[in-house]
């Protein structure tokens, strides 16, 4: 063997490990072997497998993690709640006005951090975002007096919020930028952002898409993320038919009008004419157009961050499969097919791939089920000594 | 000095390549087999709305018929016309939407784990001798059988080494792109790192270009080279399934072509990225002139609080705006 013959064969050999070393971290990352592979390791280890679905490799027809895929993070869904009770919408406003940031998110964000219990109201902040928020508020202001005045975390959250928005005001998606980089942190999201560009993802800048390329250690922040990100979405709802508000069948349990029995109706029905215009209630992309012998003609929204809209009955869809719509588009006229008893719009939003109440969303109550609260909250939220 | 210099610079150096050069036997396979599986992954991506579009027609079927028949026994008056209904319609919601969609996205990991392992055992080496046919069974049978032999045998004979191999040769390059693509994204977070200061734009897409080629050097040739011997000799011992696995696979590769899911893949390793949509100001703005016609004028503004301007509503005051009537049963 020649010296130019023992060369180029050591090149393909070194060639031949490095594919290797690549397929099987590409493999391990980007296909469901990898978490198979690990349920099957925990599985003869005895212990409880943690990580994302196998399914989770799958998208969408709009391009996104199936909503039901998501993780669902129960604190964070407890703590939303609290946006209401611990901070009017009105203060929070004036404080985000004041601050010249974005009030949904300044909202979604406090309401992720945010903990109630019958007794007070305590906003809890991971230590290095407390730690901040502190830095930018008057000099003598203490991290007990933030985690215990909702108003005073508020006004240093805007002030952060301020801070990051202008880090990212190249991009489109610069408030929920700031927001994520608040949570996680602004280097590993500028990095993971640059990684989903290169790797030439759709859409690198949202979480959903650059989610995966965030530092492992990151991952419950990310949720968190996720979850706020989801929150500022219901911020800014649009009511599918303008002008048509008259709910004929509540979400819930109810009794079926075509069968009499008692079923869960996991959506309202909204009574409009046939032929009533309908608009997609925030951006996003369709994610799937059909027919069904319950739901008739329906189309399903993929709005991002694990939310979902589904407009059933529908006499005609003008969108398309996967077609991205803005916010207020039309996407559909109402009708009457399928199991249908009269025209209406059957209305259904799903958060993480569970069924929620749409009209409870738009009147701004808690996005799912929570345990019973007390009747009679306080006016004014005690501080914790 | 010198010979320890001579060691530690020319001689290790050198054993060390020389022993990856001997890897290069086992590490081929494994590479081979790896880029196949993640090619594959690449093109079932797109899966599970073939397999939704499957579970959906067979879902119409089964409602349809259902209907059909108990009001077929209503109209005979074996069944009352509501439990008719009631029965058609708890068949109707056994898979409704959301299931559909779950459904698909299992059945499409199925899918892709049982079309994994048929790429897979395609590339392994030739078969041994066919086994004597069996003596027992209908001659009638053995005769259609053999004659369907033949027909396998003579559109492959036909066919050329190309077509016989072109699943798996797709599968390959579907997994280079695969490979560069998750090069270019690790390429790009090493170059984001502070330390190493601002990096010239396009050097991480390179990477990535280059991590695809050299996957395709390294296995193209002879996973191709493979799957060809494997038809050929499939060809002689097993003419059916010969012309059965890869019509199959290239069925399915083709669906996840025609939907689009590897042709964005593939699109997106050399393309800038798509910009996100953007979000309007302001609201309904593409709603034509017909509207009108549908939504009385009359009607009070009472929509919910979000994204309307000029209702009053907030969250202080729940339920203003909608109004409910018929409601059956309680909300939580």
């Amino acid at each position: 063997m020649s010296w130019w013959q023992r060369q180029a064969a050591r090149v393909r050999g070194l060639i031949a490990v490095l594919v290797v070393t690549g397929a099987g971290l590409a493999l391990y990352e980007q296909t469901p072997l990898g978490p198979l592979g690990r349920m099957a390791y925990n599985w003869a280890a005895g212990t409880r497998y943690q990580g994302p679905s196998p399914l989770a490799a799958f998208t969408d027809a709009s391009g996104r993690t199936y909503g039901f895929l998501l993780p669902v993070d129960e604190k964070a869904v407890q703590a939303i709640e609290a946006t209401v009770s611990c901070l009017p919408l009105a203060q929070l406003q004036e404080i985000a006005r004041a601050s010249e940031v974005d009030a949904v998110g300044l909202e979604a964000l406090i309401g992720a951090h945010a903990q109630m219990n019958n007794t007070a109201c305590v906003l809890e902040l991971p230590a290095e975002l407390l730690a901040r928020t502190v830095e930018v508020l008057p000099a003598g202001t203490t991290r007990e007096a933030v985690r215990s005045d909702p108003q005073l975390a508020a006004r240093g959250l805007a002030r952060l919020l301020g801070v990051e928005h202008k880090q990212f005001a190249h991009s489109d998606l610069s408030v929920e930028l700031a927001v994520e980089s608040l949570l996680v942190g602004r280097a590993a999201v500028q990095s993971a952002v640059a990684a989903a560009s290169a790797a030439g993802l759709r859409r690198p800048e949202s979480l959903e898409v650059h989610r995966s390329l965030l530092p492992a250690g990151t991952s419950n922040r990310a949720d968190r993320a996720l979850w706020v990100l989801a929150r500022m979405s219901l911020g800014r709802l649009l009511w599918p038919a303008e002008g048509f508000t008259r709910i004929t069948s509540n979400f819930g349990e109810r009794i079926n009008p075509v069968t009499g029995q008692q079923q869960f109706h996991n959506g309202v029905d909204v009574a409009m004419p046939v032929g009533t215009l309908l608009r997609a209630i925030l951006g996003g992309a369709v994610a799937r157009v059909g027919y069904d012998a319950v739901s008739g003609n329906y189309i399903r929204v993929s709005h991002g961050y694990g939310l979902e809209s589904v407009f059933c009955h529908l006499s005609y869809v003008t969108a398309a499969s996967a077609a991205a719509v803005i916010r207020g588009e039309s996407v559909a006229q109402s009708g009457n097919t399928g199991r249908s008893t009269g025209p209406h719009l059957h209305f259904a939003i799903k958060m993480f791939g569970r069924d929620v109440d749409p009209v409870a969303l738009y009147q701004g109550v808690l996005p799912l089920p929570l345990p019973p609260k007390p009747a009679s909250a306080p006016a004014t939220l005690p501080k914790v000594p | 000095m010198g010979r320890l210099f001579y060691a530690l610079f020319v001689r290790l150096p050198a054993a060390i390549a020389d022993g990856i050069a001997a890897l290069r036997q086992v590490a081929e396979p494994i590479a081979l087999v790896g880029i196949l599986l993640l090619g594959t992954h690449g093109a079932t991506n797109v899966l599970d709305d073939v397999v939704f579009g499957a579970v959906d027609y067979s879902d119409r079927a089964i409602d349809a018929t259902a209907a059909a028949v108990l009001g077929w026994f209503g109209e005979r008056g074996w069944l009352t016309a509501s439990n008719a209904a009631a029965w058609s319609d708890s068949i109707a919601l056994f898979v409704d939407i959301d299931r559909k969609e779950v459904l698909a996205v299992g059945l499409a990991l199925v899918v892709e784990l049982l079309l994994d392992l048929a790429l897979v055992l395609w590339c392994l080496p030739p078969l041994a001798p066919a086994e004597p046919a069996p003596s027992t069974g209908a001659a009638s049978a053995q005769t259609a059988h053999g004659r369907l032999h033949r027909l396998w045998l003579g559109l492959l004979r036909h066919a050329p080494d190309a077509l016989r191999a072109l699943a798996v040769a797709f599968a390959f390059v579907l997994g280079a792109v695969a490979i560069g693509r998750w090069a270019a994204g690790q390429a790009a977070l090493l170059l984001a790192a502070p330390f190493l200061g601002p990096n010239a734009p396009g050097l991480a897409p390179a990477c990535g270009v280059v991590a695809a080629g050299l996957a395709l050097f390294a296995v193209l040739p002879v996973g191709v080279r493979r799957a060809v011997a494997r038809a050929r000799a499939m060809t002689l011992h097993r003419p059916a399934r010969a012309l059965i696995l890869p019509l199959i696979a290239a069925a399915v590769l083709g669906a996840a072509v025609a939907s689009g899911g590897p042709g964005q893949a593939v699109r997106a390793l050399w393309a800038e990225e798509v910009a996100a949509e953007p979000e309007p100001s302001t609201q309904a703005t593409t709603q034509p002139a017909t509207q009108s016609s549908t939504q009385p004028k009359s009607m009070p503004a009472t929509l919910p609080a979000h994204g309307v301007p000029g209702t009053s509503l907030t969250r202080d005051d729940p339920g203003k705006s909608l109004t409910r009537d018929g409601g059956a049963g309680d909300r939580r």
